[in-house]
């Protein structure tokens, strides 16, 4: 990873299946294996809501992420209440530098006044959507000497900085995340009101879910359009300027998924990777079946018992 | 590559392990996502609401020692030689 931040990728899986995935994928990082899950335990993060004989599935963590400082100590750290949300990588280095870094990569759209500009803009990964990645959508103030926009509570008649960011059916926004104020005092109104000054960035996280973009399915447009409207009044101690609404749009392609071709996930997939996962499974497969035979059986009963579940909602939906 | 939609299992895997998956059915879950396995299937199980997850802010990050791909042992605390650290757990790099 960029700036000096190391990274490494921990899974139960074996090193063959590493070794493969690391070179298909032409992946730089260390992909380290923990076959018994000894570490994922220890971590206290096994799934333990998957039961030893579920098929290949016993073993796997609760997926996520911790940043560590250069003491070893705990920044940061990223949970979902899903394995379908992920963090994008700069979404993670973000974290682990303390800054917002705006590489350029992804779309960026711009305007402002006298002393303030304003952009909008995508961070990282081109700017591109899949399903379930969380990006984060940028709103940068620069603000020249002296000037300083609201952050909330200002007095009625006072404009805030709001940040409102819509997109097509699928494209979930969530709560834009605002950087802390500064307590600012305007002597003759006897006031102390919650200003930014210099560079401030609203960050809004959001992904896509399967409305707009399934790996179950192939891509039904090659792009999003993402409409950012931002609302803010710059001032200095003595005077404002007037209010300003300004509306950026912004085109998100599509990201093609690479599912790994395997049984389970043929007719699925968005795209099939160039490489076959199947033997790395069967090893996967036949280790914890040795380890639960009974708990595999088991397994069988429950799957097709959801399968038929699963028709009878189809047959219900469709009737 | 272009694209192969297969209809049923795979033979190789009843071969080697007298067992077919049957081709799951694909169901949106109430989050919005879509996976090819039907809704309560195990693999579909996500973090309970008020789970623990490991290590909190501003605990030390346990140190491990675990092999990469190569086979090459890796200790983390020892590995990132004082730089901060990104430690990623993810669910499966074969399915």
């Amino acid at each position: 990873m960029a700036a000096g931040v190391k990274l490494y990728a921990i899974s139960y899986d074996d090193r063959e299946a590493l070794a493969e995935f690391r070179e298909k994928q032409d992946i730089p990082y260390p992909l380290l294996s923990d076959v018994d899950s000894a570490t994922i335990r220890r971590y206290g993060i096994l799934n333990d809501r998957i039961r030893p004989g579920d098929a290949l599935l016993h073993g796997i963590p609760y997926p996520g992420v911790f940043v560590c400082d250069e003491d070893g100590v705990v920044i940061s750290k990223f949970f979902h209440d899903t394995y379908k949300k992920r963090d994008s990588p700069e979404r993670l280095l973000d974290a682990a530098l303390g800054r917002v870094v705006l590489d350029g990569s992804g779309p960026r759209a711009e305007g402002g006044d006298t002393g303030v500009r304003v952009s909008a803009a995508v961070r990282g990964g081109t700017g591109s959507l899949r399903q379930g990645i969380i990006r984060e959508l940028v709103v940068r103030f620069e603000l020249a000497a002296g000037l300083h926009v609201y952050g909330e509570p200002v007095p009625e008649g006072m404009v805030p900085v709001q940040v409102d960011v819509q997109g097509p059916p699928g494209l979930v926004v969530q709560a834009p995340v605002l950087p802390p104020t500064t307590p600012h005092r305007l002597g003759e109104m006897d006031l102390t009101l919650p200003v930014w000054s210099g560079t401030v960035d609203v960050r809004v996280p959001f992904y896509a879910v399967g409305e707009l973009a399934s790996e179950t399915r192939p891509l039904d447009r090659g792009s999003a359009t993402l409409s950012v409207t931002v609302r803010y009044q710059a001032c200095d101690d003595r005077t404002c300027l007037l209010p300003r609404t300004e509306v950026f749009t912004l085109e998100l392609p599509l990201d093609v998924v690479d599912v790994p071709r395997l049984s389970i996930h043929m007719g699925h997939g968005q795209r099939e990777a160039e490489y076959d996962a199947f033997p790395h499974a069967r090893r996967l497969l036949r280790r914890k079946i040795r380890q639960a035979p009974f708990g595999f059986l088991r397994y069988l009963v429950k799957q097709s018992r959801l399968e038929r579940a699963a028709r009878r909602r189809a047959r219900t939906a469709g009737a | 590559m272009a694209r192969q939609y297969s209809e049923g299992p795979d033979e190789g895997l009843t071969k080697h392990l007298c067992y077919s998956p049957p081709a799951m059915t694909v169901e949106r879950d109430e989050l919005g996502f879509d996976a090819p396995a039907p809704l309560g299937h195990p693999g579909r199980l996500g973090l309970p609401d008020g789970h623990a997850t490991g290590p909190e802010i501003g605990d030390a990050l346990p140190d491990f020692t675990l092999p990469d791909a190569a086979g090459d042992l890796v200790r983390l605390h020892e590995n990132r030689a004082g730089a901060r650290a990104v430690v990623v757990f993810f669910r499966s790099a074969v399915w």
